[in-house]
């Protein structure tokens, strides 16, 4: 709660909004809530940055917007993952696990 | 949210812009809603969590801002997208209704491809015509001529030039070249046909000095400059290599024929790049070794020269007049009041009658495309109003004037692309065509040394500026010819009421009706235009210019100095003539300064105004004091002439006798003159027995004979006084040898294939074995005599005819659409009214008017506009007779009778296309008329 939340790496808010659409449609704010839980916090996402991504990714074609009714039975924008999108989302997973483990070799030698 | 935000929304989200704006201002309201009951939740009071779910939020606008950036663009790309989707669903329909009722959208079509293939044509003709020469600083190079006592121009002699470029300091360069035809053949094992080509003979300053550097290969080599070096060369011009050389990268080194003489190919000079215009070669000229010398009197070179910078042609003008004084000071008997004239080179070179040809050919065009655009107008505005019923239905229904106005745009486009297509597709044919014509005229070089073989034979080559040309102008036809039909789209008031009423507007209909005089007034123009160029074609075919041309083979033959010192050259030339004279297949033969239609014209083949332009080193003229008590000056044609020339050039006695071998002796030195020399010297007076002296000097010479009135030279312009002077007389070096082959009999050596077949100069075999006797003869006479430029005078005067034939050719096919053109919109107007006032007619005739009363009504109208229409074309027509100016030969451009001609037959085909109509609203049937209401 108190704790300072880490800096997000340049990219991965992108690659982290497509995990979290991966699980369901969801509309903004419950995309930043739900990557809140998922880190416990950790991830403070910033929220001015997070529409314009948003916006960002649908004009690429990875995710399509529709409005709907939400849980406060008011409009709300969703956003689903498109096949396009999908595709991505496994690239980019791929290529982070590889980054990782690649640096984890280096910083976190085994003892 | 309010409840009537949604319809609300929906409206708004018609218009793009702020419907975005709109939504992202919604989407964060909603994102910043959530965070504060998620605070608020916790226990946080509602102010309180509001401000801390903004405060964590950030700055909102510049989200919003961001936000609507990046959507912007992504609904940009929808919209572009969706736009063009309804533009195909438009032009879908657009050729659906096209297949219900092709005729309009066709016919329109047609006429608009019609005066697109005009523009283009006209266009091509005017590019090749007025091609800006390709010279470095072309506003600093002059032309310098010499300027005879009584003001006649002639090309400058080889001292006259080696005075200029020794004197003249307002001058950078000076060079000089002369322009001939000659026989062209390729290289080892060559299977193209000689052709003629026109080879400029240059000093080597010439091609530096206009700037150009070669393509291919160094030049002329610069040693040949001082003489020396190897001066047998040749650089091609870049259509010559193309054409003819298969444009090879390889080609400078091999070897070609130039009237027999072999040369090699030192290089190839860029495209577009022709001094003079139309030549294809260029040899190097070293002015003090051709033969002629330094012989003052032979005026064979043109000279061009480049000013220094910052010096004007005044001054140069005045350099030259000093030169020109001391020459007339220390050789008075061929300088004596000589001067120089410097005119600008560019202009110069195209020369004023086919400026003033391209020029006519523009104006024509873009009165036969604007004919075109206004009969295409028309068609599709009487198809609109047709289709009245139908908009305003769709009006009513909710259609929105945008969708109307694009869907009409979408009719305008298919229509533009069938016209482009139609009009690319007749312009390909008629550059066929042109390409025929231009073959032999220089002006048109540039249409003749056309692409070569097309890639897809069958389809029509054309380059992109003319294509460009046409689909620019289609698109711009298309636009104007949409204009009527929107108007009638949008007429004011429109409202389901008015289906009923059918009311035409005064407006619109005086629009139609001036289109419909507009299109009169252009094909009356036209058609007048059309008349007094055939006039005068057919004048200038039929003129007699005083010697049959048919059937007369020319050389010229050059009796080097070295080898035939003057005393040899008169025996010579008789023995000459006789041998050739008795050569079995020959009817006559005769020799004469210039051959008519001397195919040696200079550099400008294309005369200004009538002139002996300095023309070769072959003809001069000069003044000649005519003797008796009137002293008078009087600037004539020279001829010198064997008296085997008179025969052979069927030149026709009209008095007294024609020179004969006898004069060679007399004592006096006779001469013959023509009828406009006897006209001219001694008007009404008998010619015979007059005297004539040159004022350079030369014993008196007496007329003893007149023959009919000789044009032989540029027969569009005026008549001449020629001067027929033997040839011992003037005993001049070059001359051409003219031969009349035998009628009936075939020339030795043609074998038996030719013998059947009349006379000898009629086949092709028959007159080649002609012109290989005549060498033979000469050949076994001198071996080394060298003769060339062998040409059959009937090809020459084609090719002089060919300007004026494209012109009343060009012009009379403009001519014959425009009135096709005309008379359809007439009809086409004319059957619009009728439908449009058909409620009219009928309530007319119910109410008991006569079949009669309705078709004067109409064709009334008919003949209203009709009138109207010529009596503007005719006016317009007097205006634009100022461009056919100098084009016409023997006719005056104010000629009544064409213009009665040209006025009837347009009203008489007009008021007939009215008629039609007419019947047929006159066979309205009231009753049935009424209740189509």
């Amino acid at each position: 709660m108190s704790k300072q939340p880490l800096p997000l790496l340049q990219g991965t808010l992108d690659v982290l909004i497509l995990k979290t659409l991966s699980r369901g449609p969801r509309h903004g704010y419950a995309i930043a809530r739900w990557l809140e839980e998922a880190t416990e916090d950790a991830l403070q996402i910033e929220e001015g940055s997070l529409y314009p991504a948003l916006y960002r990714m649908e004009r690429r074609g990875w995710i399509e917007a529709e409005w709907g009714i939400s849980e406060l039975n008011r409009k709300a924008k969703f956003y689903r993952l498109t096949p396009a999108g999908r595709s991505q989302l496994d690239a980019e997973t791929a290529q982070w696990e590889s980054f990782t483990a690649a640096v984890s070799k280096v910083l976190l030698p085994a003892t | 949210m309010s409840p009537a935000a949604g319809p609300v929304r929906r409206f708004r989200s018609l218009l793009w812009k702020p419907g975005l704006d709109e939504e992202i201002a919604d989407e964060l309201a909603f994102h910043l809603e959530m965070r504060a009951r998620e605070y608020a939740a916790r226990g946080m009071a509602p102010a309180a969590a509001r401000a801390a779910a903004r405060r964590r939020f950030g700055d909102v606008s510049r989200v919003q801002a961001a936000c609507s950036a990046i959507g912007g663009g992504r609904d940009r790309a929808q919209r572009r997208a969706r736009w063009l989707a309804e533009l195909g669903r438009d032009l879908r329909l657009a050729g659906r209704r096209l297949e219900e009722r092709p005729a309009p959208t066709l016919l329109a079509a047609l006429a608009l491809a019609v005066g697109l293939a005009g523009a283009a044509t006209a266009w091509q003709i005017a590019r090749a015509v007025l091609r800006p020469l390709p010279f470095a600083e072309p506003s600093s190079l002059v032309r310098l001529r010499q300027v005879s006592p009584p003001g006649v121009e002639f090309a400058a002699s080889v001292p006259d030039f080696v005075d200029w470029r020794r004197f003249c300091r307002a001058f950078a360069g000076v060079a000089a070249f002369e322009a001939t035809e000659a026989n062209l053949t390729g290289g080892e094992g060559a299977v193209e046909p000689p052709e003629r080509v026109l080879a400029a003979r240059a000093t080597t300053s010439l091609l530096p000095l206009l700037g150009a550097q070669p393509l291919l290969g160094r030049g002329f080599p610069t040693a040949a400059a001082a003489g020396g070096g190897d001066r047998r060369v040749a650089v091609l011009s870049h259509a010559l290599w193309r054409r003819r050389f298969g444009a090879d990268p390889q080609v400078v080194g091999r070897i070609l024929w130039l009237d027999g003489m072999p040369l090699r190919i030192a290089g190839v000079m860029p495209p577009g790049f022709e001094a003079p215009p139309g030549v294809g070669l260029w040899v190097p000229l070293v002015p003090r070794l051709i033969f002629s010398g330094g012989v003052r009197e032979h005026h064979r070179l043109e000279v061009v020269a480049r000013l220094r910078p910052g010096v004007s042609a005044r001054q140069a003008a005045a350099e030259l007049a000093a030169v020109a004084a001391t020459a007339s000071r220390f050789h008075p008997q061929t300088n004596q009041g000589w001067s120089t004239r410097v005119e600008a080179l560019p202009a110069a070179w195209i020369g004023t009658r086919w400026t003033r040809r391209a020029r006519l050919f523009l104006a024509a065009a873009a009165l036969l495309w604007l004919l075109a655009s206004a009969t295409a107008a028309n068609l599709l505005w009487a198809r609109a109003i047709a289709r009245q019923r139908e908009i305003d239905l769709r009006a009513a229904l909710g259609g929105g004037r945008g969708r109307i106005v694009r869907q009409l745009f979408a009719e305008g486009l298919l229509l533009a692309s069938i016209g482009a297509a139609g009009g690319l597709l007749l312009t390909g044919s008629a550059a066929a065509v042109l390409r025929q014509a231009a073959l032999g005229v220089p002006q048109l070089a540039a249409l003749a040394a056309a692409a070569p073989a097309a890639a897809i034979p069958g389809l029509p080559r054309l380059d992109l500026g003319t294509a460009g040309l046409v689909l620019g102008l289609a698109l711009l036809s298309s636009l104007v010819c949409g204009l009527g039909p929107a108007l009638q789209a949008f007429r004011p008031g429109h409202t389901a009421a008015r289906q009923s009423a059918r009311l035409t507007t005064r407006r619109e209909s005086r629009v139609r009706d001036a289109l419909v005089v507009a299109e009169l007034a252009c094909a009356t123009t036209l058609l007048v235009a059309a008349g007094l160029l055939i006039e005068s074609y057919l004048r200038l075919d039929r003129a007699d210019p005083g010697f049959d041309a048919d059937h007369v083979l020319s050389m010229r033959l050059a009796l080097n100095g070295d080898r035939y010192p003057p005393a040899e050259r008169r025996a010579l030339l008789r023995r000459l003539e006789a041998d050739l004279n008795r050569l079995p297949g020959v009817a006559a033969a005769g020799f004469v300064s210039t051959a008519p239609l001397a195919a040696e014209r200079p550099a400008e083949p294309f005369t200004l105004e009538p002139r002996a332009a300095g023309e070769r080193e072959l003809r001069e003229a000069t003044s000649v004091a005519t003797g008796d008590r009137r002293s008078r000056d009087l600037a004539a044609e020279w001829r010198v002439v064997t008296p085997g020339c008179f025969r052979t050039l069927g030149l026709r006695r009209l008095a007294g006798r024609l020179l004969g071998p006898d004069d060679r002796d007399a004592e006096r030195p006779v001469a013959v003159v023509d009828s406009t020399f006897s006209a001219r010297a001694w008007p009404g007076a008998n010619p015979l027995g007059r005297r004539l002296r040159r004022p350079a000097g030369g014993r008196e010479l007496t007329v003893v004979g007149v023959v009919a009135q000789v044009r032989d030279v540029d027969l569009e312009a005026g008549a001449r006084p020629v001067l027929f002077v033997p040839y011992e007389e003037l005993p001049w070096r070059a001359m051409a040898l003219v031969v009349r082959p035998a009628a009936g009999s075939p020339a030795p050596g043609a074998g038996p294939a030719a013998s059947g077949r009349g006379a000898g100069g009629a086949t092709a075999a028959g007159r080649a074995a002609l012109a290989g006797a005549v060498r033979r003869q000469i050949a076994a006479f001198d071996p080394g005599l060298p003769v060339s430029s062998p040409r059959w005078l009937e090809v020459a005067r084609r090719q002089e005819a060919a300007g004026p034939r494209l012109g009343s050719w060009l012009v009379a096919l403009f001519a014959a659409a425009a009135l096709g053109l005309a008379v359809s919109g007439v009809y086409a107007t004319a059957a619009a009214a009728v439908a449009q006032r058909t409620p009219e007619i009928a309530l007319r005739q119910a109410l008991g008017a006569a079949r009669g009363d309705v078709r004067r009504l109409v064709l009334g109208r008919g003949a209203a506009l009709t009138l109207l229409g010529l009596m503007l074309g005719l006016g317009g027509s007097w205006l634009f007779s100022g461009l056919l100016a100098g084009l016409l030969f023997e006719t005056p451009a104010d000629q009544l009778g064409t213009y009665a001609g040209a006025a009837l037959l347009l009203g008489g085909v007009a008021l007939l296309a009215s008629a039609f109509p007419a019947r047929r609203a006159a066979r309205v049937a009231p009753a049935l008329a009424l209740r189509r209401e």
